[in-house]
């Protein structure tokens, strides 16, 4: 239940040719990847982030998560910070007054649910695909590579099917805990 | 000291951003691709 809308367009220009635009990119992102970036849980956490160390923190618990499932050393933690550092200037260049805005509904822990309007920043959508590339991108289990590593031994085909389904579902479930 | 940012800088903040955007998408998209057919992979590798 959403509804996405451009808003509050800024005295500039500039400003103002951003948000189609940039509400257009958004599209075609969600259009390719299928994700609704505005909905996706890390865009809610990423919203509670208000400093620079705080939105840091998020995507750096998503970069462990990734060197940890990896057996190779990506570097992924070198880059991370000078990225979102500059793109936290870029959001600080635009200003305020340009955002995205984002009907939804809100659960909370009480079962109670509210609908609210939520606006954000570009950046913090761009913020919410770095999340989401780094959370597709964490390897399956490493029973899966275990799995695949014992493949020549046959098993009868039930379980075999029985456990790729336990697979993918527990791989789905630590993607969406972990957000 | 602070330069306050000319709109031809607003410009390309603006075009940098989008391509950022695009980029993450096409990122995304690939990987979740390559997942798919991974998990493919193992499954018809176990039913043979």
């Amino acid at each position: 239940m959403s509804q996405t809308a451009a808003t509050a367009s800024s005295s500039s220009s500039s400003s103002s040719n951003f948000l189609p635009v940039f509400s257009a990119a958004l599209e075609t992102y969600e259009k390719s990847t299928k994700y609704k970036l505005l909905t996706h849980p890390l865009a809610i956490q990423l919203q509670s982030c208000d400093s620079l160390p705080d939105i840091l923190s998020v995507l750096q618990d998503l970069v462990q998560q990734f060197d940890r499932s990896s057996s190779r050393d990506w570097g992924l933690s070198s880059w991370l910070s000078p990225t979102v550092n500059i793109l936290f200037a870029f959001s600080a260049a635009l200003g305020e007054g340009v955002g995205l805005v984002c009907f939804q509904l809100l659960l909370y822990e009480n079962l109670r649910s509210n609908f609210v309007w939520q606006v954000f920043s570009p950046t913090k959508v761009i913020f919410a695909g770095i999340g989401v590339l780094l959370l597709v991108s964490i390897p399956l289990d490493f029973s899966a590579q275990f799995l695949m590593a014992t493949q020549s031994v046959r098993r009868p085909r039930m379980l075999i099917q029985v456990k790729m389904c336990l697979l993918i579902s527990s791989h789905e479930s630590r993607i969406s805990s972990s957000v | 000291m602070e330069v306050k940012p000319t709109s031809a800088m607003t410009d390309i903040i603006i075009k940098i951003m989008v391509e950022v955007l695009t980029i993450l998408g096409i990122a995304t998209k690939e990987v979740k691709q390559g997942r798919s057919s991974e998990l493919i992979n193992i499954y018809q590798s176990f039913l043979t």
